[in-house]
């Protein structure tokens, strides 16, 4: 699983060995939490298909970690590639798989 | 983060729901043109798109809205990209706002056109018979 996030974002999460993912409210009618994906970093129109523009800078950090716990699909077509937690979702050690910036983890799911 | 909003018609998951789906964008956006999500393969006009091979298409209206889409402009116009998925047992449609410029039309004739009968029979070929 997947989370992109900003600078900012990417700081704030990594700077605890337990990362905790934060609820938020997207735009658009899509219920309150925290978002995740499982297309990996180099995905081919990966903005597109989460549907947002101008926010390059949020797709510029990610964090990839295993299993989807508590994790619900979307409703719809991109449930089959993006899920959410309506709540807080926290990601301890021992599921934790890398974190960094989006192009350079891109090589490495190439 | 996620963007846009999902309105699920019910429809048989098969290439033809799908290109029942991209006509009704054509006649509603005359200068659309057409994307594979997934592999990012261009398609100037209806007509080009390989039916059949793909699940993931976007559309926009005309070649602006696309290059800006393609730029990753915070100016892109609502609804100047249309998200259809292709699934089992419906078609996704991801837009901004399912009430602005022709996109009432655009889903309205999704909707119809996913309920004719044509499109839920499965194509039987009787050599015997022809």
């Amino acid at each position: 699983m997947f989370h992109y996030t900003n600078t900012k974002g990417f700081h704030a999460i990594r700077s605890q060995p337990t990362w905790l993912f934060m609820a938020s409210q997207p735009p658009g009618d899509h219920p309150k939490g925290a978002y995740f994906t499982t297309l990996p970093p180099g995905t081919i129109n990966l903005g597109k298909r989460i549907f947002v523009r101008g926010c390059r800078d949020k797709l510029e950090f990610v964090f990839h970690f295993a299993g989807d716990d508590g994790l619900k699909p979307l409703q719809g077509g991109r449930g089959q590639v993006i899920f959410y937690s309506a709540v807080d979702y926290s990601v301890a050690p021992d599921r934790q798989i890398a974190h960094g910036a989006t192009k350079e983890l891109a090589e490495k799911y190439a | 983060m996620i963007g846009g909003k999902d309105i699920v018609i019910p429809a048989v998951g098969s290439p033809a729901s799908l290109d029942a789906c991209a006509r009704v964008v054509q006649r509603q956006w005359p200068h659309a043109r057409f994307e594979n999500a997934e592999t990012g393969e261009k398609y100037s006009k209806y007509g080009d798109i390989p039916f059949g091979t793909i699940r993931h298409l976007l559309a926009y209206p005309n070649e602006a809205a696309e290059a800006l889409w393609d730029a990753d402009s915070p100016d892109s116009p609502v609804n100047s990209m249309l998200y259809l998925i292709l699934s089992e047992q419906s078609v996704t449609a991801v837009l901004d706002d399912p009430t602005a410029g022709e996109m009432p039309g655009i889903l309205e004739g999704i909707k119809t056109m996913m309920e004719m009968e044509i499109l839920n029979t499965a194509a039987v070929c009787d050599p015997e018979a022809a």
